[in-house]
């Protein structure tokens, strides 16, 4: 095959990709610790049922230290307050939660869990990485209006920097009360039977960092737990890790429906496969893995799209005086997802023949494969646990054992709503096709 | 005796196909060495395939006007040998079929027919072989109704030069089993 090719441009791979590496940057770590009176119930101990929560919080406290420059403890209810070494320690046992009768201040600040404060304090230092121990149950209140505002805009500033929420949710042995449950009427209920319920870890900062805390806690605290009571997820704006072109994933094993295919990498780094394929493929398909270039745990994408160009030229292309003939149509192509693996499948909308294609040509294809919206696998790992406002009342009145976390699936929602605001379309791979169609 | 008539019927068969085979050869002649871009012909020929379709692939006409022009002028060569062949073997054969047998004259309108039937057909494949399914990649452009059109039209062009040809071609004495024969004017 003459190697004669037409001109064109190649969009620079992108700059600012989720890190997910363990290249670690020291920088200052700040942990928040739910003060709030439900909390208690997961450090009041329940034998025989083991308590994942106190192991894990020195788990925690350990994994921060060693990845922060300097790690600053606080713990916050109404409000945020700073805690030294011993009140930290006191987060771990009943009476750090306690408060004596008198103290009115303290009754009052044990009542309400104010993430909105806690997410205002992130933005003050934006190269920190935080972690927030909460049972994340919010009322439908703080969902709407201001209240949901002072909840996003700080995160819509992070995830604007590329930093990304890791949301680590742990069903652990409880044995206090469950306050503020809604009911239909309008006021509010408590429950004290349950015997299980979730807690979560909300690691705000680099995905690097998210997964180093992620990666000590899987090794100590989490070993061996299953994904039942375990789950994490990574919200983030931009779910690429990897651009294919600056990785070496593309690779004669990518271009699956071909059998004697050459791979060339031009001086810019593109990609180019060399071939002959016949009319009766239909479609030429590469695949590569999800695990290449998709943040670990992240919500994957939903949508991908093509900036997408084929050129045709006689297959003696020296005496074509013509040149290539670049073609109008320029949407040709979908992807398929099907398990961890993302098919590109080109002229796979309508295939050679619906595409126009002709056997007896030489064809020139280019194709730029952007994200262009962010999946929903986040929300979808937690669906478990969720409680919704309106069967509230009713699920308490089953008595259940294992008790769920209020609007949980619209906290998350709301995190990836963020995230998709700040979405971007991001380039995955630019790959060049040469090939002689045939009959 | 059959052959000296056989040779007459030959010629006379010939006579008649010449301006039909000079036309042909004229056409085949102009596809080969290209057509006027203005012309009647590539006007027929912007007809009979989807302009808008090359224009989606950044082609035009005139990139695919010579592989067209070949693949036409190969359809008249066929064509043309396919009807010069039968004319010139139903003139000849004619004078070979049993005509003394009696009650057997109308029988040979079937003769005719099943040649002349074989002929048609022939031009048909000839044309649906190599605007569908040959290696003339120029077919791909041609419309399913452009194709129809080239096709209508050869067939017609062909099968009535075959015709005319075998009218007078044939035996006088088997000409009332070819249609309208036996009513020629002037006892030719």
């Amino acid at each position: 095959m003459d190697q004669c090719q037409p001109e064109f441009t190649v969009p620079s791979p992108p700059e600012n990709l989720t890190n997910i590496t363990s290249d670690i940057k020291k920088n200052p770590v700040y942990v928040f610790f739910d003060a709030s009176l439900s909390m208690k119930g997961f450090v009041v101990k329940q034998p025989p049922q083991d308590s994942i929560y106190i192991d894990l919080l020195d788990q925690l406290t350990s994994a921060a230290e060693d990845l922060g420059s300097e790690t600053l403890y606080h713990k916050f209810g109404r409000k945020i307050e700073p805690l030294d070494e011993r009140q930290v320690q006191r987060m771990m046992q009943e009476n750090g939660y306690y408060c004596p009768d008198t103290v009115q201040k303290c009754e009052l600040d044990n009542k309400q869990t104010r993430l909105d404060k806690v997410f205002s304090a992130i933005t003050a230092d934006k190269s920190g990485t935080f972690i927030v121990i909460t049972d994340l149950f919010i009322s439908s209140k703080d969902l709407i209006g201001t209240r949901k505002s002072k909840l996003t805009n700080p995160l819509k500033e992070l995830l604007k920097q590329g930093k990304s929420i890791g949301i680590l949710g742990i069903m652990n042995s409880f044995n206090g009360v469950i306050y503020d449950i809604p009911t239909n009427e309008g006021g509010d209920i408590t429950y004290a039977n349950a015997k299980k319920r979730p807690f979560y870890v909300l690691i705000i900062g680099d995905a690097k960092n998210i997964n180093f805390v992620k990666r000590r806690l899987e090794q100590d605290s989490l070993m061996g737990i299953s994904k039942e009571i375990y789950k994490f997820s990574l919200i983030t704006s931009n779910v690429i890790s990897k651009n294919l072109n600056l990785s070496n994933f593309i690779n004669e094993e990518s271009l699956v429906n071909v059998g004697d295919h050459k791979l060339e990498i031009d001086d810019n780094g593109l990609p180019i496969y060399r071939f002959k394929i016949s009319q009766q493929k239909k479609i030429i398909q590469l695949k590569f893995k999800n695990n290449d270039f998709i943040v670990p745990d992240s919500s994957g994408v939903a949508e991908y799209k093509f900036d997408e160009t084929f050129w045709r030229i006689d297959k003696d292309c020296k005496n074509d005086p013509g040149g290539f003939r670049k073609a109008k149509i320029s949407d040709f192509s979908i992807t398929d997802p099907k398990d961890e693996y993302l098919n590109i499948n080109i002229f796979g909308k309508d295939n050679f023949k619906g595409t126009g294609l002709r056997w007896g040509y030489r064809y020139f294809v280019l194709a730029n494969i952007f994200t262009a919206k962010n999946g929903t696998a986040a929300v979808d790992v937690f669906s478990d646990w969720d409680l919704p406002k309106a069967q509230a009342q009713t699920f308490t009145k089953t008595e259940p054992v294992e008790f769920k976390t209020l609007n949980l699936l619209r906290v998350i929602k709301t995190l990836n709503f963020v995230a998709d605001e700040e979405f971007k379309p991001t380039l995955l791979a630019s790959i060049a096709l040469d090939f002689d169609l045939e009959k | 005796m059959n052959i000296g008539r056989a040779m007459m019927s030959g010629g006379k068969s010939l006579i008649v196909l010449a301006p039909f085979a000079i036309i042909s050869i004229w056409f085949i002649f102009t596809l080969f060495s290209g057509p006027s871009p203005s012309g009647a012909i590539t006007k027929f020929f912007i007809t009979v395939v989807e302009v808008g379709e090359l224009e989606q692939q950044g082609v035009t006409f005139s990139d695919i006007a010579k592989d067209l022009f070949t693949m036409a002028a190969w359809i008249n060569i066929w064509s043309l040998a396919i009807v010069t062949i039968f004319a010139l073997g139903w003139s000849f054969g004619s004078h070979y079929l049993n005509v003394d047998a009696p009650g057997k004259a109308k029988i040979y309108a079937i003769h005719w027919i099943i040649v002349s039937g074989i002929l048609i057909g022939l031009i048909l494949i000839t044309n649906i072989y190599c605007l569908e399914s040959t290696y003339f990649r120029a077919s791909q452009e041609v419309t399913g109704s452009g194709g129809g059109k080239i096709t209508l039209i050869l067939t017609v062009y062909y099968t009535l030069a075959y015709y005319l040809s075998v009218l007078l071609g044939t035996a006088r004495f088997v000409r009332s089993s070819v249609l309208l024969a036996n009513k020629l004017p002037g006892n030719i």
